[in-house]
């Protein structure tokens, strides 16, 4: 088993799915830092949330991910974090330790996952990529910084991945669903790729596709929130995965075939659900190169209902302060939220439910909405009289 | 079985509402027994946009049902209703900052009127400059096959590299004129509507009749070069559709840091919405508004960028091989030779359902066309440009020097908006 692998498991020459997940938060050569620092550090600093995510991606696929046509059988984990911590399998409980995210680590990964999108010659094989970290982009061109960004001063991004043409090189591989979730904090200005001419590592070079084998199905989802305090949270992975993780579990999910199913479309509509909720908390979004093709295909299915957020709130606003709000739905507990000012958030399965806010004060009248909760989310207004 | 009637309720203040095959999509799902289970668990329909439009009728058993629209702003409203006998449902969103800027609100270069107003930043100092380019110089307005349209790349490269206060000069035939004044403004966007003959508040030179139209946007930094998507009539009426073009400088929304965002749209009751959805990759949203339009589309004389549109988000979307819009993207690029967008769409094809090598041959030729007929009307049109010669650039030398070129300029380009945006110089 190579290095990099923390999960494996044989799929006895069916089509299979393997992960390749990357989380670089420990830059030792951006400000704070134990290195030496990058004259091209350009203010960026350490952050804590991508080594998170990246665990909590690897996890949930090792976990949850189900696609019977096209089973997990490997995630690759490079990390960059300080300190070093071992990867334990959810499902083996075996440990691992996780090699460092560096250039020539990432590229060796790289080129081990892709030769796994070969094994299958007729093309079934699906490969799934994620990184967070920081990142530049500039027009079509994208730098994904690993760990050792800065360290060769005559040019650092050697420490840094081409995203761009890996996605083009990728295009070689048999492999023909391949589906990036590419989560980069940007934080710099626009005009390192520009000087350097280049926007880091290529490990495989584009070239032409494979012929008979169909069109590469291969979705890209960019995070598009900036700003490098989204990316220091503590303890917490990114909004951007934290989104992601949201959809995988149902919000992105749909039951037109009966169960429920995460697509890529439905998966997208979720993921810019919340962009567009961070937006309105006063987020603010990055440029990055166009999604340039979405094709609907499934990812996973869902053993259960799904969760889906919820937002129950009062009409008008001022009596939102003053309402006790009530979900109440047969054969559970009731859930209640006592009066504040800012809507009511939760995360509920699918199905009917009675949304009920009471006035101790009488200020406003008893009021009972019914609502049925189903993927991406649902917005619960009651109206409420005098 | 009743009718449920649907219609997204928008101003779109200053042009014709959206009809009812071109609007925005909506998934009606059922909620409740005995619905769910029968033929009737979820439909797709299109619904018309605006305040006076009817409505989209769908034949559905009596039940409850959750509508779900989700937007070319990325936004998905939804709504419950229940259907006991014919029932019209007026589907709400979020209000736009301004009436005049209801239209930018729905294909999301603006935020809502609540995220809009929490943003109050002072008036700036200066207001960007925004100057009509109604004469470019050959390779950037030239419409023609092998012409200097190639030589657009390095006169981009080249300008990118000049002093910013000789960009205008460098890009144009014709002296400048007065700057445009916007048609609605407030402390952080102005708004300039536009057709092919200029502003609809201002008379400007233009040049040759048929020739491309830029603006320039001057900033204290930045010049930005803005590709108009003229010739576009409107697919219906056959008259010159409005581009509304929105400088923005709150960089909330994607804006380059320090640098005014530029945003075009198009208010082509037909296309607009469409275009929104491609911008935001929803292609196999886009998808359902462009089936009532293939009709139109073989029609593509009368609009062949609108027919682009259409190419890219097919294209885009799900590509099964044999399919007949296969044809209408070749004939898009073999009848409008001064498109570079039509051979580039119809290289990714090639690329995408590649048979053979001989495939692969053909899309190379198609890209080293596209590459001589200059710059593209569509961003995506750049990337897939750039992309396309990418895989090509290590079979010789000319293809790699294209590549090379083409990658330059792609650099400066804003994906996030449809057509080609592209910021050339900084001060």
């Amino acid at each position: 088993m190579d290095q990099f692998l923390v999960h494996h498991s044989k799929t006895e020459g069916l089509p299979a799915t393997h992960a390749l997940v990357i989380g670089v938060g420990a830059y030792p050569h951006l400000n704070g830092g134990a290195g030496t620092l990058t004259g091209d550090h350009e203010g960026m600093e350490q952050l804590t949330s991508p080594p998170i995510s990246a665990r909590r991606v690897a996890e949930w696929l090792i976990r949850w991910l189900t696609y019977p046509a096209k089973p997990l059988a490997s995630v690759s984990l490079l990390l960059s974090e300080e300190p070093p911590q071992p990867f334990t399998n959810p499902a083996t409980g075996a440990d691992y330790p996780v090699a460092l995210a560096t250039g020539a680590n990432v590229s060796d990964a790289i080129e081990a996952w892709k030769a796994r999108g070969d094994e299958d010659a007729d093309g079934r094989n699906r490969l799934l990529f994620y990184f967070c970290g920081h990142g530049i982009s500039e027009g079509t061109a994208m730098a994904l910084l690993l760990r050792d960004f800065g360290e060769n001063d005559n040019n650092s991004l050697h420490g840094a991945l081409d995203f761009g043409q890996l996605h083009l090189g990728m295009d070689r591989s048999k492999g023909r669903q391949q589906v990036f979730f590419v989560d980069a904090c940007r934080a710099t200005s626009d005009t390192l790729i520009q000087g350097l001419g280049h926007a880091g590592r290529v490990p495989i070079r584009p070239g032409r596709p494979p012929v008979g084998l169909g069109g590469r199905e291969t979705p890209i989802y960019y995070s598009t929130l900036a700003g490098q305090e989204a990316y220091g949270r503590t303890g917490a992975p990114s909004p951007f995965t934290e989104a992601l993780l949201v959809g995988l579990d149902g919000a992105g999910s749909d039951d037109a075939e009966g169960d429920w199913r995460v697509d890529t479309t439905q998966l997208k509509k979720a993921i810019d659900f919340f962009t567009n909720k961070a937006l309105e908390a006063g987020a603010q979004l990055v440029q990055v190169p166009a999604n340039g093709a979405l094709s609907t295909f499934e990812l996973h299915h869902l053993s259960c209902q799904p969760r889906v957020p919820v937002y129950v709130s009062c009409k008008p606003e001022e009596a939102q302060a003053l309402a006790l709000l009530r979900c109440i739905t047969q054969g559970q507990p009731p859930t209640e939220r006592l009066p504040a000012g800012e809507v009511w958030e939760l995360r509920l399965t699918a199905g009917q439910y009675q949304f009920r806010a009471e006035f101790s004060d009488g200020s406003y009248r008893l009021t009972t909405v019914d609502a049925w909760v189903r993927p991406v989310y649902r917005r619960v207004p009651i109206e409420v009289g005098l | 079985m009743t009718t449920l009637g649907l219609r997204l309720v928008k101003n779109l203040f200053g042009g014709e509402d959206l009809p009812s095959d071109s609007g925005v999509v909506a998934i009606v799902h059922a909620l409740s027994e005995p619905n769910k289970g029968t033929y009737f668990r979820q439909q797709t329909v299109t619904i018309p946009v605006g305040l006076s439009r009817g409505y989209s009728e769908l034949d559905v058993p009596v039940g409850r049902y959750l509508v779900e629209a989700p937007l070319p702003n990325g936004d998905v409203v939804t709504q419950e209703v229940q259907v006991d006998g014919p029932t019209n449902v007026d589907i709400e969103t979020e209000d736009s900052p301004h009436e005049w800027l209801g239209w930018q609100h729905l294909v999301g270069n603006v935020t809502g009127r609540r995220t809009h107003e929490t943003q109050t930043p002072e008036a700036p100092s200066s207001v960007p400059t925004v100057l009509w380019l109604g004469d470019p110089v050959p390779p950037l307005g030239f419409y023609g096959f092998d012409g200097p349209g190639r030589d657009v790349w390095t006169l981009l490269d080249g300008v990118a590299a000049s002093d910013p206060s000789s960009v205008f000069s460098r890009l144009s035939q014709a002296p400048p004129e007065p700057p445009l004044a916007p048609s609605a403004g407030d402390t952080q966007v102005q708004l300039f509507r536009l057709t092919a003959h200029g502003p609809q508040n201002q008379v400007v030179e233009l040049g040759r009749f048929d020739g491309r139209r830029f603006l320039l946007v001057i900033d204290h930094r930045n010049v930005t070069l803005v590709a108009l998507p003229f010739p576009w009539h409107e697919t219906r009426s056959g008259q010159d559709a409005v581009a509304e073009v929105l400088v923005r400088r709150d960089e909330q929304q994607g804006g380059w840091p320090d640098k005014p965002t530029v945003a075009v749209s198009l208010r082509d009751p037909q296309f607009g919405t469409l275009v929104g959805y491609l911008t935001q990759g929803a292609f196999p949203t886009a998808q359902r508004l462009l089936e009532p339009a293939r009709e139109m589309l073989r029609e593509k004389t009368l609009n062949p960028l609108a027919a682009a549109a259409g190419g890219y988000v097919l294209v885009g979307g799900d590509s099964e091989p044999g399919q007949q819009w296969h044809d209408w993207i070749a004939n898009l690029a073999n009848s409008f030779r001064w498109l570079p967008d039509g051979a580039i769409q119809r290289a990714r094809l090639h690329l995408q359902l590649a048979r053979d090598e001989k495939d692969l041959d053909l899309a190379h030729e198609s890209l080293r066309e596209a590459f001589g007929r200059g710059l593209p009307y569509f961003g995506l049109g750049l990337q897939w440009l750039v992309d396309g010669l990418a895989v090509f650039a290590e079979e010789d030398v000319e293809t790699a020097h294209m590549h090379d070129a083409v990658r330059r300029v792609a650099q400066r380009c804003n994906l996030q908006q449809p057509f080609t945006v592209l910021r050339l110089s900084e001060f």
